[in-house]
């Protein structure tokens, strides 16, 4: 498997540089963000709304293009610039994107959305099939749906079914916007059981959330973005979600928070 | 006299030809949410095609159909291009232009007059049970089930064609896992012009044409789309099948000048049915 050879050592590290980026012409969303997502490790990015967090994964992921700075791949001595790379030859990169939402295709069955996931193998028809199996072996829930519409399962399952297909390539780095959105807790915490997963078979994860006291709790690196540009980033003892959330939203939420993680 | 039987079989074969001529403008609708106003222009001009080959190198029209494939899906990729690709509004006005453009270009081509094509197998029928089927209809529609049928398994079975449903579902999804969605879109909207083209090489086959036939190919794809629906290729089936059905019944219980009265009422039906009209079956696209 190659999870075991990114857990001897040589994974996929990625980071961003200096980057400056906008949907519309002079009002940039980040403002000279730099981001390093150390290989192996769950780097979590943290800010208020509207503070261009998501944004650094739409730059990571290739959607939007940095109008200045740099987005890099690490593997070992290998540095890589990616950030001209569009965003449909990412994947062949080894990164993948699981969006903010619904991304399932809801008139396709569960195996022909696993099989998109194949995509940058689909010219090798064993490869794509054992890519899906492998997914089918990891999530056996799935197999038993496999010929059913994505959009008659229920939200649970149309993110394992996300998340499958994420994983279908062998991403080396995995970048995930608020998981937990709009999903029941207990779907919301597989979700966060599967990141520290797909970190100790050796991935690289980039988590963008708002719920801060799950993020934390699998993070090994934290960076908080504020207006676009780097606030705060450190290991993640270093911080902790009363702390965080004082300083955005002030002392009465941080109490409820603090209430909860008891 | 004509038997139950017959009028039936005759609105099935006219309904699978009818179901090839609109496949194009229903899948670019519901792929892309492209209208393609130019659908019945280019239609025609498969027919005037057949016609050419016919005569100048004695080619069959079921060999001009399948030469038309690559010829017109040429020109699909070239109003792709020039007209839809950066188009906002879905290439609507654009493609109203390309439509009178393309018409006018037609008759200086083709002049206004009426064609036929008359091939072996033009005037014979086979009976059977009572029955007398033309033969022309059983070859036409014969052609346009082969090519429905590879239609909808490369849609189902390959990965490009899973790749299209992706991009008709969730166009960002099928991005982010790596298809390059706007080559996939141009390659969708040329295909829809030469399956158009290939309709019209099987429709030359049965009914006489000319270019001012083109606003009435272009008003049956419409009622094949809001009759059926998009999203699968079986939603064109049904709304060609009922269009030729409804032709082939009326044919028998009206005088041939109400016909066509009752065809556009079917359209004015599927209007008032579908409140909002196109916009609503773009809705139900999967």
């Amino acid at each position: 498997m190659t999870a075991n050879a990114r857990v001897t050592g040589d994974g996929t590290a990625i980071r961003m540089r200096d980057v400056c980026a906008e949907y519309h012409r002079g009002q940039p969303i980040l403002d000279g963000l730099s981001i390093s997502a150390p290989a192996g490790e769950v780097t979590v990015i943290l800010g208020p709304n509207g503070s261009g967090k998501s944004t650094v994964l739409k730059v990571l992921a290739g959607l939007l293009r940095p109008t200045s700075g740099q987005v890099e791949l690490t593997r070992g001595p290998t540095v890589t610039d990616i950030s001209k790379v569009p965003a449909h030859e990412r994947p062949g990169y080894k990164v993948a994107y699981l969006p903010q939402g619904h991304s399932v295709f809801p008139a396709m069955s569960v195996h022909d959305n696993l099989m998109l996931g194949a995509w940058p193998v689909r010219r090798n028809r064993r490869a794509a099939a054992k890519a899906v199996a492998a997914v089918y072996d990891r999530y056996p829930a799935l197999r038993k749906v496999r010929r059913r519409p994505a959009a008659s399962l229920s939200g649970g399952q149309q993110r394992i079914v996300e998340v499958g297909r994420l994983l279908v390539p062998d991403p080396d780095v995995v970048l995930v916007d608020e998981p937990s959105a709009g999903v029941a807790p207990a779907i919301a915490a597989l979700m966060y059981e599967e990141l520290a997963r797909m970190r100790d078979e050796g991935r690289t994860v980039v988590l963008v959330d708002q719920d801060v006291r799950p993020a934390l709790e699998i993070a090994d690196t934290v960076y908080t973005v504020r207006s676009g540009r780097n606030d705060a980033h450190g290991p993640a003892a270093d911080f902790s979600a009363a702390g965080v959330v004082r300083e955005w939203l002030g002392e009465p939420a941080a109490r409820s928070v603090r209430r909860e993680g008891q | 006299m004509s038997t139950a039987g017959q009028v039936i079989i005759i609105g099935v074969l006219l309904g699978l030809i009818y179901t090839l001529a609109a496949l194009g403008m229903q899948v670019t609708l519901g792929v892309l949410g492209v209208l393609n106003l130019a659908h019945g222009v280019i239609v025609i001009a498969g027919a005037m095609f057949a016609w050419d080959l016919l005569h100048a190198w004695h080619i069959t029209p079921l060999i001009s159909a399948v030469i038309a494939l690559p010829v017109f899906f040429a020109v699909g990729l070239v109003l792709y291009w020039v007209v839809v690709r950066r188009a906002r509004d879905g290439g609507l006005l654009g493609l109203f232009g390309a439509m009178i453009a393309l018409q006018s270009v037609a008759i200086l081509i083709w002049t206004t007059d009426s064609r036929s094509i008359t091939v072996s197998y033009t005037n014979s029928s086979v009976r059977f049970g009572g029955m007398v089927i033309p033969a022309d209809y059983l070859v036409a529609a014969a052609a346009a089930a082969v090519i429905l049928g590879v239609i909808y398994a490369a849609l189902r079975f390959t990965m490009s064609g899973r790749a299209v449903q992706a991009l008709a579902q969730d166009a960002e999804s099928a991005r982010i896992l790596g298809v390059n969605v706007d080559r996939y879109a141009a390659v969708v909207f040329a295909l829809g012009i030469a399956v158009a083209a290939m309709g019209g090489v099987l429709l030359a086959d049965i009914f006489p044409f000319s270019v001012q036939g083109a606003s009435q190919w272009l008003a049956f794809a419409f009622i094949v789309v809001l009759v059926g629906g998009t999203g699968r290729v079986v939603n064109a089936l049904v709304g060609g099948l009922v269009l030729g059905l409804a032709q082939s019944v009326f044919d028998q219980v009206l005088p041939l000048q109400y016909v066509n009265v009752v065809v556009y009422g079917l359209l004015a039906v599927g209007l008032i049915v579908r409140g909002s009209g196109l916009a609503a079956v773009k809705e139900r696209a999967l």
